[in-house]
């Protein structure tokens, strides 16, 4: 198996599954009770939030949650503000933003849409143009998904602050976390996102970065878990499972970085141009590579590289049956082009001839498919 | 007293010597529906019963059987040796204390020397003794006291009458081969033809990797919903992306549909003869689509000589949807994956296909072996919905 589709999600880690086992069978104590096991492994939660804090350099504190999906609902929906008042996300994000955009549309928001460039990145000036007095919330995206396009969180927020100061700022990071080099402090966001299963840890935990003197309203209440703004009996095999794998991660970026940025290479260079569109051009994290393939589907080609183990992703703006509407970064691309992209997304368990593998399977593909277009 | 599902049989009641092979078929296919249950079917002159279950299982007896074609109605209701005085006193503690009443007696036991009407008469009597909330109205009531007295010296208590499907038994009316796509209209035609005692085997063409694993894997869903009502069903998934190759590598566009479609009703027929089937059955409806025109259905019909059953023919699509929507199958029909009928779809299909132009354009192809080689690929598998 060859599998290239790691932002969706990627292969646990060993040691962060022997961690995570760990606290299943030996250390598998209610952190909130009494006893003294108990009061050990809370205090060992405390030291990974602080340790998690560290490592990506912020100031404030970080509460754990099941997904990066809820991070962001808690950031989109338990932020305080003013009823009917701006709220601004870009045309790019992730449905877990893009749907709680939607939500708040209904409930009577002023939901605005910032565009973005043909790589799914925000558009900095016409950003600028959305901001007024009356927003009181901005989303943005920190890595695209799609197309690993960063964005520059620091300069967004920075405008934004400075059009209007008591905005609040949040960043999915989810891509990005663990991925490229974080520092929250230096981009000033008041909320981040980030998730463990895209970093090797197990599914089901992720994170919420809240700026110090950031409020936001309980997300699910009960026994006061998280500094009872996310009741529930905390999942400490993820807890310990994340910190771990963030660790590892951030330790070892530039070495991660280095490799994954040469696979990046190796495909980009090997891209025929007359079949082949790269959309992730620009900035962007070497870790998420999408292409736009001429005349031939998507989804027929990822089905097509199966039968020999490869698994690829496809983008959301070639969903089966209809163009997705939103198409952000695909409303650029010639109509030829629209229904083709593929999305390769690596992780450090790649290696060089995983990369050769699939660019020859591509390319054998890709010319016996064209011939029935 | 014991708790037991009274079950009406429909239409068998016409059959004259052939009644008993329709009624053991019927016991078969009703212990079969409910053969994870720990119950028992007994079989009787003219009706049936399910007894000795857990009261906890009723209503999930109850829903399957509604769903065995042959069953008319059925009736939840309580056994007892006759004893006219029990009789009462039952009625008295098993229905409500207040409301308008009517009681209907059925007396097959004609040993007992009164009258049906008598009888009704009592036990309303008792009824209205028992609490004077209750009052009797024959034509106007909120609940109806049922007492059917058999001639085998047991009497049954019920209240309601829960109609089912009518039809005949599933198997009754031989084996079909149904072309099963995905869409709507194919789980509905297999409804229709099981209803009248046709077991359906199915087959379903994918085209990979133009349709989706998800596809396949919404058509075994769609088979297991049907089989609720047909039994487990057979289906056989044909690969057909090479048969769609030649016919675009040689054919023009716009007779794509049609081509394939006779590609289908040969792999279809070919398994029909493998499963003893005795017809195809499709989910076309007049004028639905371009291969749906009398034309098309003409060419593609005429590559095979066994009986096609369209029994959605004259359907609208809406009377079509309701049926879906009856049996469950609506919600997955519509998940949007691309069925093989959408790929390579020309954007002006023929009409009104010819005959003699089709079997031209196929000279260039190697029937035989194309229909050989994706029948040669088929995957089996049986769907059933306890699975």
């Amino acid at each position: 198996m060859i599998f290239l589709d790691n932002a969706s999600t990627t292969r646990t880690d060993d040691e962060c599954a022997a961690i995570a086992l760990k606290y299943m069978t030996e250390n598998y104590f209610n952190p909130s009770a009494p006893y003294h096991v108990s009061v050990e492994l809370s205090n060992e939660i405390n030291r990974s939030r602080e340790n998690i804090l560290r490592l990506l350099k912020g100031e404030g504190k970080i509460i754990f949650t099941a997904s990066g999906t809820e991070s962001d609902n808690t950031a989109l929906f338990c932020t305080k503000k003013k009823h009917g008042s701006r709220i601004v996300i870009s045309d790019a994000e992730h449905p877990a933003v893009r749907k709680c955009g939607e939500n708040l549309t209904s409930l009577g928001y002023d939901v605005v849409y910032a565009p973005v460039d043909e790589a799914g990145r925000v558009k900095t000036e016409e950003f600028r143009k959305l901001i007024n007095e009356e927003t009181s919330l901005i989303s943005i995206m920190h890595v695209n998904n799609e197309t690993g396009a960063i964005n520059d969180i620091k300069t967004l927020v920075s405008m934004a602050k400075k059009i209007n100061p008591s905005v609040i700022f949040h960043s999915d990071g989810v891509q990005a976390a663990g991925k490229i080099k974080v520092n929250l402090k230096d981009l000033n966001v008041d909320l981040y996102s980030f998730s463990g299963h895209k970093i090797h840890s197990p599914k089901g935990i992720a994170g919420l970065y809240i700026k110090k003197g950031v409020n936001i309203k309980p997300y699910l209440i009960g026994g006061g878990q998280e500094f009872s703004l996310r009741s529930s009996t905390e999942n400490v095999p993820g807890i310990m499972a994340i910190e771990h794998a963030l660790s590892k991660q951030i330790t070892a970026m530039d070495f991660n970085l280095s490799k994954v940025s040469d696979l990046r290479n190796k495909i980009i260079n090997n891209l025929d141009n007359e079949k082949y569109k790269l959309i992730s051009t620009g900035e962007c994290s070497p870790y998420i590579i999408m292409i736009a393939l001429k005349k031939v589907r998507g989804e027929v080609m990822l089905h097509s590289l199966e039968k020999y183990g490869i698994c690829i992703g496809t983008g959301s703006a070639c969903s089966s049956k209809k163009i997705d509407k939103k198409a952000s970064f695909g409303a650029y691309l010639p109509e030829e082009y629209k229904r083709g992209l593929i999305r390769v997304s690596l992780s450090r368990f790649n290696e060089e001839n995983d990369i050769e593998c699939f660019i020859n399977s591509l390319n054998l593909e890709y010319n016996t498919l064209i011939k029935y277009i | 007293m014991e708790h037991i599902i009274l079950i009406r049989i429909g239409e068998i009641f016409l059959k004259g010597h052939n009644r008993n092979f329709f009624t053991s078929l019927l016991k078969n296919n009703i212990c079969e529906a409910l053969k994870d249950i720990k119950c028992k079917v007994v079989s009787t002159q003219n009706r049936m019963f399910c007894e000795g279950y857990n009261q906890d299982e009723e209503e999930e007896i109850i829903s399957r059987l509604t769903t065995v074609f042959g069953i008319y109605n059925i009736s939840p209701a309580v056994k007892l040796a006759t004893n006219l005085e029990k009789i009462a006193e039952l009625c008295c503690r098993l229905f409500p204390k207040e409301g308008v009443f009517r009681v209907t007696v059925n007396r097959a036991d004609k040993k007992i020397p009164l009258s049906s009407m008598d009888i009704a008469r009592n036990i309303g009597a008792e009824m209205l003794k028992d609490s004077s909330y209750r009052t009797v109205n024959l034509y106007k009531y909120d609940f109806e006291v049922n007492v059917d007295i058999r001639e085998n010296g047991y009497s049954y208590i019920f209240y309601r009458k829960i109609a089912c499907e009518g039809g005949l038994p599933v198997g009754c009316g031989g084996n079909g081969m149904l072309l099963l796509s995905g869409g709507i209209d194919s789980p509905v035609a297999a409804f229709l033809m099981a209803k009248r005692g046709v077991k359906i085997k199915a087959v379903h063409f994918h085209s990979f990797p133009y349709t989706s694993e998800m596809a396949k894997e919404k058509v075994i869903k769609l088979a297991k919903i049907v089989s609720c009502y047909c039994g487990p069903i057979e289906l056989s998934v044909v690969p057909f992306t090479e048969i769609q190759y030649a016919i675009k590598e040689n054919c023009p566009i716009e007779y794509m549909i049609t081509i394939m479609r006779r590609f289908m009703m040969r792999i279809a027929e070919k398994l029909a003869y493998e499963k003893n089937c005795g017809a195809i059955v499709t989910g076309e409806s007049l004028g639905q689509v371009a291969s749906q025109t009398m034309e098309s259905i003409m060419v593609t019909n005429s590559v095979v000589s066994l009986p096609v059953f369209r029994p959605l023919i004259g359907f609208d699509k809406s009377e079509i949807i309701e049926i879906s929507r009856k049996i469950d199958a609506f919600e997955t029909s519509i998940l949007p994956y691309e069925d093989c009928c959408t790929v390579f779809l020309p954007k002006n299909p023929v009409i009104k296909p010819k005959l003699n132009y089709a079997l031209e354009l196929e000279v260039p192809l190697d029937i035989e072996k194309l229909v050989d080689d994706a029948i040669a690929g088929t995957e089996t598998v049986i769907c059933d919905f306890r699975e």
